[in-house]
């Protein structure tokens, strides 16, 4: 059966490219966006999995860093770093705002901190150094190459002029560049002691979620302590929650689209072999014989149109940050595993039509033509 | 010719339709998309709509009310109350914050107003503004999708405030408004007498130049711009941010569409191969092949086109009614943009068919 509808499949090249083409681009409308905010997701939570921090400690209610305000007091970062099973309390002073150099602008994450914490500032130097002095800043090597500017140049920060001493990489996403300034700057720019988060380090041997547990109980009027892990899972939440039925509108569509373009398939190839299949029935094939025979071109068809479309996602993700800077493509399993129960869906919906077609046909009428 | 071209589409009714089909769904993808894209960019200068300001004053370097954090000095207002040729400061305090309400996240804009001043909601559609710092005014939608209803409790970053009213027009897909007591929004932010945002409406007849000029000089570390550039500048920003998603998502929709049209045309071409080597022994040039094929190849784009629209409106109207965060705008400028990408895919997809039979044998059809 499968070599017989792989004959049929394959016979003309033209058509098969033009199937199996339609069904990845269907298929793909189910990954591509489901793998863009995946990446997106990714890069949001770059500066929190890539800090080096073991419990990040926040105002009272807040576990997220985007989109969200959170300032809490010296006293409070001084009353965690005395917490029992820390090793160090890293403040940074963390807000939104536009980074501009030239006369452009670029929208950005600005993160405070002190060079002589062992936390808070980039882990990736890609250019000149982390150790700030005042008035220096650390911009993202692609934005940084986007507005033509190296080290030494400068940028305009919270209205203040900055000289960028060091460039990082792999914190920015489509949305949000990271830039970094001394806590200090910040802090005199702010008019404020107060700061955003602390980042903890964990001595050995301390569990960080027992840890974290200890520092929200003792002040938890005031703050709020995670691990890295829950940090980054709520952070990873906002999208997701914000997206899921953006996602699932995308997946009825590129569902519909793929059951549209595989059922047309399938049901001019049967037409194209009405002949063959008479002479099949003629001499003695069962109805569900040939169903299974379209069954089986359903299955090759979709087999190689998802593996196309995971293949066109994989060069997506490749080429899409060429051309568009921090854009980062995902593929989850559980995305594969989506569009695998889809493909499974099409091909027993889109079948129906050809086997509607089989059992219709009389043998005689087909020599008659 | 155009007679042929109809003869050879409808003689399978069931593959034309199909075609038709899988077209339509391609094409309302991309009329869905950029409605999805319009409605986002109304829903989001909603606020600078119906607040009453000619220009708005911000933290320095902000030129956006959702893209930055913007703190002014407490001595902000009372120095652009103070400036000739003001009529009206309307101070507020806002930012975006993260509510988890039942396990998920839910973003929200916070808006801490004064409701003697202004800024806050500008329709309810039930209860009544906040009068105290324990009192919230969500919007219908968020209220709704959340089962909240009036004297019901909302947290705020460990604060609980009684839901007194609910209003209108102040959501989005991305974020609600919600609105508290300045004070409030003062308190949970740990801002003390601080603002993020003056709103400035000048008195009637007044020398606008002359009086931003004067702010100007009040408020020297101060952003102070037109409220019509603040919304240019949040729409640009979400055109940022959208851009990307969306034009993938419309690249991929638009090649789907050209593919489903290549495969239908080029498979019609092929059934007809006996024909077309007929018309070309008799005398009939490749153009006029070539314009059969491409006929065929518009007729089905442009039908898949008007059935796109058609799905889309109703596609927009099923899921306004299930999501009501979402607003789907269809404007005919994006309808003219789908008529087009209709055309040039219909074009596109005659490519191959048409190379086919401009390189037909008419003496080796009739060999096979």
């Amino acid at each position: 059966m499968f070599y017989l509808a792989w004959r049929n499949l394959a016979q003309s090249r033209t058509q098969l490219s033009l199937g199996v083409g339609g069904v990845a681009l269907a298929l793909l409308l189910m990954l591509a966006l489901d793998a863009l905010l995946t990446g997106t997701g990714e890069n949001l939570v770059a500066y929190i999995t890539q800090s080096g921090a073991d419990v990040f400690v926040a105002q009272e209610g807040v576990k997220n860093m985007h989109m969200a305000a959170s300032a809490i007091t010296p006293r409070d970062v001084s009353l965690a770093s005395h917490a029992d099973g820390v090793a160090s309390a890293s403040p940074i002073l963390y807000m939104a705002g536009p980074v501009k150099a030239g006369g452009a602008e670029v929208l950005s994450y600005i993160v405070g901190f002190d060079p002589g914490e062992p936390l808070g500032g980039p882990r990736q130097v890609v250019a000149g150094t982390a150790a700030l002095r005042e008035d220096e800043a650390m911009v993202d090597g692609v934005v940084a190459r986007g507005l033509g500017l190296g080290l030494g140049d400068q940028v305009e920060i919270l209205g203040e002029t900055f000289t960028i001493a060091g460039l990082t990489e792999g914190l920015s996403n489509i949305i949000n560049s990271v830039t970094f300034i001394r806590l200090q700057d910040f802090q005199r720019l702010s008019g404020s002691e107060a700061v955003s988060y602390a980042l903890l380090k964990v001595k050995p041997g301390y569990d960080p979620g027992i840890v974290a547990a200890a520092i929200t109980a003792r002040n938890g009027d005031d703050v709020n302590a995670l691990t890295r892990p829950d940090f980054a899972r709520e952070e990873r939440q906002i999208i997701q929650d914000m997206s899921v039925e953006v996602i699932n509108i995308m997946n009825l569509a590129g569902l519909l689209i793929g059951l549209a373009v595989t059922a047309l398939t399938l049901y001019t190839s049967t037409l194209h072999k009405r002949q063959e299949y008479g002479v099949l029935k003629a001499i003695g094939a069962k109805n569900w014989q040939l169903y299974m025979v379209v069954v089986a071109q359903a299955f090759l068809s979709l087999s190689l149109g998802a593996g196309l479309a995971i293949g066109l996602v994989w060069l997506l993700g490749l080429v899409l940050p060429l051309a568009i800077p921090n854009a980062a493509l995902v593929l989850t399993g559980q995305a594969v595993i989506r569009v695998g129960l889809a493909a499974l869906l099409i091909g027993v919906i889109a079948a129906l039509a050809p086997a509607w077609q089989m059992a219709r046909l009389d043998p005689a009428s087909v020599f008659r033509g | 010719m155009t007679y042929l071209a109809f003869r050879n589409l409808f003689q399978q009714k069931f593959r034309l339709a199909l075609s038709i089909g899988g077209v339509a769904l391609a094409m309302m993808l991309v009329v869905l998309l950029n409605g999805f894209q319009s409605g986002i960019f109304q829903q989001v200068t909603a606020y600078l709509d119906h607040t009453p300001a000619d220009v708005v004053v911000a933290q320095e370097d902000v030129t956006t009310m959702l893209g930055s954090t913007s703190l002014l000095p407490a001595s902000a207002a009372d120095l652009a109350r103070s400036v000739p040729g003001i009529e009206q400061v309307i101070p507020v305090v806002s930012r975006f914050i993260i509510l988890d309400i039942h396990e998920k996240k839910v973003v929200a804009y916070l808006v801490g107003y004064e409701p003697k001043v202004g800024g806050g909601p500008w329709a309810l559609k039930a209860g009544r503004p906040p009068q105290d710092d324990r009192e919230v005014v969500v919007d219908w939608v968020m209220a709704e999708t959340h089962n909240f209803g009036l004297g019901d409790t909302l947290e705020i970053l460990e604060e609980d405030f009684t839901i007194v009213g609910l209003s209108e027009g102040t959501n989005s897909w991305m974020a609600s408004f919600i609105f508290i007591e300045k004070r409030a929004a003062e308190r949970l932010l740990l801002t003390p007498e601080a603002t993020s945002f003056l709103f400035l409406t000048f008195e009637p007849g007044t020398d606008a130049t002359a009086v931003e000029a004067r702010l100007r000089r009040r408020l020297r570390e101060a952003e102070i711009l037109p409220v019509a550039v603040i919304k240019q500048n949040d729409v640009a920003l979400l055109v940022k941010v959208f851009a990307t998603p969306l034009r993938l998502m419309v690249a991929i929709a638009f090649a789907v569409g050209t593919a489903i049209l290549g495969m239908i045309i080029y498979t019609a071409t092929v059934e007809r191969i006996r024909e077309y080597g007929v018309l070309k022994a008799v005398g009939a040039k490749n153009r006029h092949l070539y314009g059969l094929v491409t006929q065929q190849g518009l007729v089905i784009a442009m039908a898949g086109v008007i059935l796109g629209i058609g799905l889309a409106w109703l596609a927009g109207q099923g899921i306004m009614r299930a999501f009501p965060k979402f607003l789907v705008i269809l404007e005919p400028g994006s309808m003219l943009t789908a008529a087009s990408a209709g055309l040039v895919m219909g074009l596109l997809a005659a490519l191959l068919p048409a190379r086919y039979v401009g390189g037909l044998d008419p003496a080796r059809v009739f060999r096979k």
